[in-house]
């Protein structure tokens, strides 16, 4: 659905490439995550994919068509959650989302009642936006980008500022838009919701994709389990868990009947994500 | 089309209509409560900066709105080619500005006029909205806005010298605002012919062009970020 082929960037007064040799093809109906820490270009790469950046460097196409063939049509078939809120304040979420639906013909006054209860704004929806927390605008940041039911959805750090429970929210939009069937490119420097929610995830590091894979495969591969162990001192114990059987410490522990409790860990995307970036570091 | 009734609650959310349709009747009583003796001169040049400087001043501070709300990228991903919307944006803007400029007139007691230089004035404002929002979008932020309208505002007040020096040369036609100027001058002097009447409005139908065009361009090349 989305294919990236040797994409290079460069911003126009930079001194080098803040993007290098990217190599991405995205499955329909994938959700694709793009982790990396702030400043490593996904946001970037977000702005090539929806035509606000130009690169002559590589080639993008989307559902089979370049992006250069792309004309303004490309924005039916898309849709764009920024990373930061832009709304018109002085217009209550609900006049800013029917502000933008007058673009598309699709979009009914069902349509935006529904999103606004799913994401926990109906009963705010006729405040104007300069009342409303980060957090807020978020969400209606992610309202704009889905209420015209687009095939592919670009999602740019989607659940940053939001408290658990809305961005708990989100997360199941996501995974709502996932079922019926849409790609969706997700970035986000939160490894747990990549974890839950992506199907693939690139690693990215000063715009370089360092690892691409499930996060299961990519867990196994770089991460290791754990157990918690707590003495009945009270003291914290660290094992591995493929140890455990030859571990002396642990055996001493388990004998002479010391243990309070055990807690499995397990092996976490970021551990995954450290060990890719420094071993490229050293 | 279905944006403009948009356009309309935006503006007046932002208080443009009230602004100035406030200032267009506070005009207008005042020509009207202090009767006869406004010279025509100094009536056309508050006319002209209450129509046409004042809209460059709205789009323009739209445009730098739209900017630092960083609504103008959520404009950019919707499948209308950005240029319309600031195109329906200067519609609006020039009927509000013919609205006030009707209370003007009328206050100046100038009203058989009015049906003839509405077409008029409507060209000549939707083109200086173009221009507003072309410079808004160009400007680095206010400060550099305000240095770049200031130049824009002189070259629809320099014009003004046609009314005493030598008038009807063909280098007052250079100046996107002498058409308003010229027309009143000759509308109201009797010696109308259809010419004097046509020539108005082909140079403002080729300012108001070139605007778009220029806009377009500015908005297509406009770096995002
Ligand atoms: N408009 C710009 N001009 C020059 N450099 C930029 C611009 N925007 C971002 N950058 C640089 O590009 C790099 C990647 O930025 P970005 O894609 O926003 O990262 P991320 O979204 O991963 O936090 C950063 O080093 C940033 O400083
Ligand atoms: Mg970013």
């Amino acid at each position: 659905m989305i294919t990236l082929d040797n994409v290079s960037f460069r911003y126009k007064q930079a001194a080098e490439n803040t993007l290098h040799n990217l190599q991405v093809t995205i499955a329909e109906g994938e959700v694709f995550g793009f982790l990396g820490p702030s400043g490593s270009g996904k946001s970037t790469t977000q702005k090539i994919l929806y035509k606000h950046l130009v690169t002559e460097q590589g080639s993008v196409s989307v559902n089979g068509k370049s992006l250069r063939d792309w004309g303004r049509e490309y924005y039916h078939f898309i849709g764009v959650c920024f990373e930061l809120p832009n709304h018109y304040l002085r217009l209550t979420a609900r006049e800013n989302l029917q502000f933008f639906s007058a673009f598309y013909p699709q979009i009914k006054q069902e349509t935006i009642n529904y999103w606004l209860d799913k994401m926990g704004l109906l009963e705010e929806a006729d405040k104007r936006v300069s009342e409303f927390s980060k957090g807020m605008k978020m969400r209606l940041n992610f309202i704009r980008s889905v209420m015209h039911n687009p095939a592919v959805v670009f999602l740019d750090e989607p659940t940053s500022g939001l408290d658990p429970g809305y961005a708990h929210k989100v997360k199941e939009a996501i995974k709502g838009l996932k079922q019926q069937g849409k790609t969706i490119f997700l970035t986000t420097h939160n490894m747990n919701d990549a974890d839950q929610l992506c199907d693939r995830v690139a690693f990215l590091h000063k715009g370089h994709i360092k690892e691409m894979d499930s996060p299961r495969v990519l867990k196994l591969k770089y991460g290791s389990k754990k157990v918690q162990v707590t003495d009945i001192h009270g003291q914290a114990h660290c094992f591995e868990m493929s140890d455990l059987s030859s571990d002396p410490d642990f055996q001493q522990l388990l004998q002479g009947n010391l243990i309070e409790s055990i807690h499995s860990e397990e092996a976490s995307l970021e551990e995954a994500f450290l060990k890719t970036t420094e071993t490229v570091q050293a | 089309m279905k944006l403009l009734k948009w356009d309309f609650l935006l503006f007046s959310r932002y208080y443009v209509i009230q602004i100035s349709l406030v200032l267009a009747v506070l005009y207008g009583l005042s020509f009207y409560l202090l009767g006869q003796g406004l010279s025509f001169e100094l009536f056309l040049v508050l006319f002209c900066s209450e129509t046409m400087i004042m809209s460059i001043m709205y789009s323009g501070t739209l445009a730098l709105l739209d900017k630092s709300q960083s609504t103008f990228s959520a404009l950019s991903v919707i499948p209308q080619p950005i240029h319309r919307i600031y195109i329906e944006r200067s519609l609006v803007l020039a009927l509000i500005g013919c609205l006030g400029g009707v209370f003007l007139l009328v206050g100046y007691g100038l009203i058989s006029s009015i049906l003839l230089a509405l077409p008029l004035l409507f060209l000549l404002v939707m083109a200086c909205s173009l221009q507003g929002f072309f410079l808004g979008h160009g400007a680095q932020g206010f400060t550099d806005f305000l240095l770049r309208v200031v130049g824009l505002c002189m070259t629809y007040l320099i014009p003004f010298a046609s009314l005493f020096w030598n008038s009807g040369h063909w280098v007052w036609w250079l100046f996107p605002g002498y058409p308003l100027i010229h027309y009143f001058k000759y509308a109201l002097s009797g010696e109308t012919n259809f010419l004097s009447l046509l020539l108005p409005y082909i140079q403002a139908t080729a300012y108001l062009f070139l605007s778009v065009y220029l806009l377009k361009r500015k908005l297509e090349n406009l770096p995002q970020s």
